[in-house]
């Protein structure tokens, strides 16, 4: 396969998930006659910022007790930025994948996450651009894969050209527990479901890479 | 092949991501240079006694063994071994003292009496019924005591005792802060061998009492030099220092976090003020939670005999807790404000609290722990090896 054919095959791919996230957003015209999409992929990279949720709970025959703590997480994230030509001139739609790798602070746990965002995007002032959307995310604690999560996130951001400000506050579901047994009871400690309303980070997208 | 820009803003060039790359590069580098100092948790010959029991050790150097991984105060492991055949001595180590944090070497034997129980254990585990004479010569104070193992049918212990001897640490990281279960108070009695050692479980307002009680007093140990210097003398801040000594207080087994000990690995020795302080801060937040507060008291504090006796039940409670998935860490701020009280001829402000904690008209209080569930395993100590310890 030529090199040529191999970018091709590269960005159809990448099109194709990106339409499927993107389609998450823009529902209503779905069905309509497909756009032609103006598509700009580019490799971007990031620092991310965030709580990891956990909750320890340990059940006694005659009671239950639980206690929440929120524990800081630092990320580096890889990933392709794609973006399409919306209907209206200031209106565009993004598709964000991204790996990111890090660890929790407290812990010094590995987490590796990945992450699937779908972006509209208002332009504004020329080089300004407001992106929000819907964001799914996998979180796996490399050190304890019990301690694991799903996320659902809103993602709301500003963009300055290539540089991008985001903040993504989420729903989080564990996808498992460490369990073990303690005094004639049961300790269990995961992720904790609910909402974590604190993920935030700073994403660059490296234009003069794109494809 | 498109590169538009749908949105119409520049792309990040070239040039912005050569300067990113160098700021970044600059980043790693200082985390890099600042990162000197650190090293990883648990590992080197300081812990290598933490493999337990170990194959080709005599059945006396596996008791021994067994004993030097006991609790100690400041882990100051302030013991030494003589040994004969099915014959162990016990001897207390002054030149491993805490000074002014210890002064009425109270702790010190406490730590002997810890080392003691864990030998016992051990020997029953082993089918040796083990008997304790306490002080046996009283022209020689430092023999703390001689165990004369008997083989013995009927000596046993439990397994789940015995297993906890190599995953018993201390842990001093937060614990699950709620009322106790209605049947730890009883199953904790339950393990108290000898009358002569009470156990006092606090909970509710008497907890409260004790918590702040326990920050009051390690606010006046901050504020006493000569304890703040003497305990501090037994920090280990380098991987270099816990190698040479293998003994003391390090910062992977402080209970912080694991950004918090590696910065603190890479910034260098903290003085002793700033040391105090942070612990005066984890004594108001995560050292004081748990389901509860205990202490161990008998009728003379000041009786080498019963702080051996006191020693020997509080290992057993630790043990019994570690097979439980319990997690015990001593709390003795006001205790050791007592014997300096004491020692000092000061007003008695901590043993009158103890007093009242206890109920009783004079303290005995000898040895102060919180119990309850960790958020997190506790990391190991150092040790120094059967080699050090055996004369």
């Amino acid at each position: 396969m030529t090199r040529a054919a191999t970018h091709a095959s590269l960005q159809r791919l990448a099109t194709a998930v990106s339409c499927v996230a993107a389609c998450l957003l823009t529902l209503p015209s779905a069905a309509a006659p497909p756009q032609t999409r103006e598509a700009s992929w580019a490799p971007s990279m990031g620092v991310e910022l965030g709580y990891s949720p956990e909750r320890l709970e340990v059940r006694f025959p005659e009671e239950t007790y639980q206690e929440d703590r929120r524990l800081w997480n630092s990320r580096l994230a890889l990933g392709v930025d794609g973006r399409f030509a919306g209907r209206l001139a200031t209106l565009g739609v993004r598709s964000v994948s991204e790996v990111g790798y890090g660890f929790v602070h407290h812990t010094g746990h590995g987490l590796l996450q990945l992450t699937q965002t779908a972006l509209l995007e208002y332009a504004f002032g020329g080089d300004f651009a407001l992106p929000f959307g819907l964001a799914l995310q996998g979180g796996l604690d490399t050190s304890s894969s019990a301690r694991s999560s799903l996320g659902v996130g809103v993602p709301l951001g500003i963009r300055f050209r290539g540089v991008e400000l985001w903040y993504r506050p989420g729903f989080v579901v564990p996808l498992g527990s460490e369990d073990e047994p303690v005094f004639g009871g049961e300790r269990q400690l995961s992720a904790r479901p609910g909402l974590n309303w604190l993920d935030f980070g700073l994403r660059l997208r490296l234009g003069f890479l794109a494809f | 092949m498109t590169n538009s820009n749908p949105a119409g803003s520049r792309p990040l060039t070239r040039r912005d991501f050569n300067a990113l790359g160098l700021s970044s590069l600059g980043v790693v580098l200082g985390a890099g240079l600042a990162a000197c100092g650190a090293y990883p948790a648990e590992t080197g010959d300081a812990y290598s006694p933490w493999v337990f029991p170990r194959a080709g050790e005599s059945l006396e150097e596996g008791l021994i063994h067994a004993a030097l991984l006991a609790s100690s105060p400041h882990n100051t492991q302030p013991w030494t071994f003589a040994y004969g055949p099915k014959r162990v001595s016990f001897f207390v180590d002054d030149s491993r003292s805490l000074g002014a944090m210890d002064s009425l070497a109270r702790e010190r034997h406490i730590g002997l009496g810890c080392a003691v129980e864990n030998l016992v254990v051990a020997a029953a585990a082993r089918g040796f019924a083990a008997r304790v004479d306490w002080l046996p010569d009283s022209a020689t104070p430092s023999w703390v005591a001689d165990v004369t193992l008997t083989e013995s049918a009927s000596a046993s212990t439990s397994d789940a005792l015995y297993g906890a001897i190599s995953r018993r640490h201390t842990n001093r990281g937060a614990y699950l802060d709620a009322r106790p279960p209605a049947a730890l108070e009883q199953a904790l009695r339950d393990q108290l061998e000898d009358a002569s050692v009470e156990l006092h479980f606090l909970s509710g307002a008497r907890a409260r009492d004790f918590r702040a009680g326990t920050i009051d007093a390690t606010a006046a140990i901050v504020d006493d030099a000569g304890m703040l210097d003497a305990g501090h003398a037994w920090w280990r801040q380098t991987k270099r220092e816990i190698e040479e000594q293998r003994d003391g207080l390090t910062l992977d087994a402080s209970g912080l976090g694991a950004l918090t000990r590696f910065l603190g690995k890479s910034t260098g020795r903290p003085s002793a003020r700033t040391a105090g302080e942070y612990w005066l801060e984890g004594t108001r937040g995560d050292q004081t939670t748990g389901f509860a507060f205990c202490m161990l008291s008998t009728a003379d504090r000041s009786s080498r005999a019963e702080q051996l006796l006191v020693g020997r039940a509080y290992q057993r409670l630790h043990l019994w807790a570690t097979s439980q998935n319990l997690a015990f860490q001593p709390l003795n701020q006001m205790a050791e404000r007592q014997d300096r009280e004491e020692t000092l001829g000061l007003a008695s402000d901590f043993g009158d609290r103890l007093a009242k904690l206890s109920g009783q008209s004079r303290s005995g209080a000898q040895m102060l722990f919180r119990v309850g569930v960790p958020w997190d395993r506790a990391l190991k100590s150092p040790r120094r090896p059967l080699a050090w310890v055996v004369t």
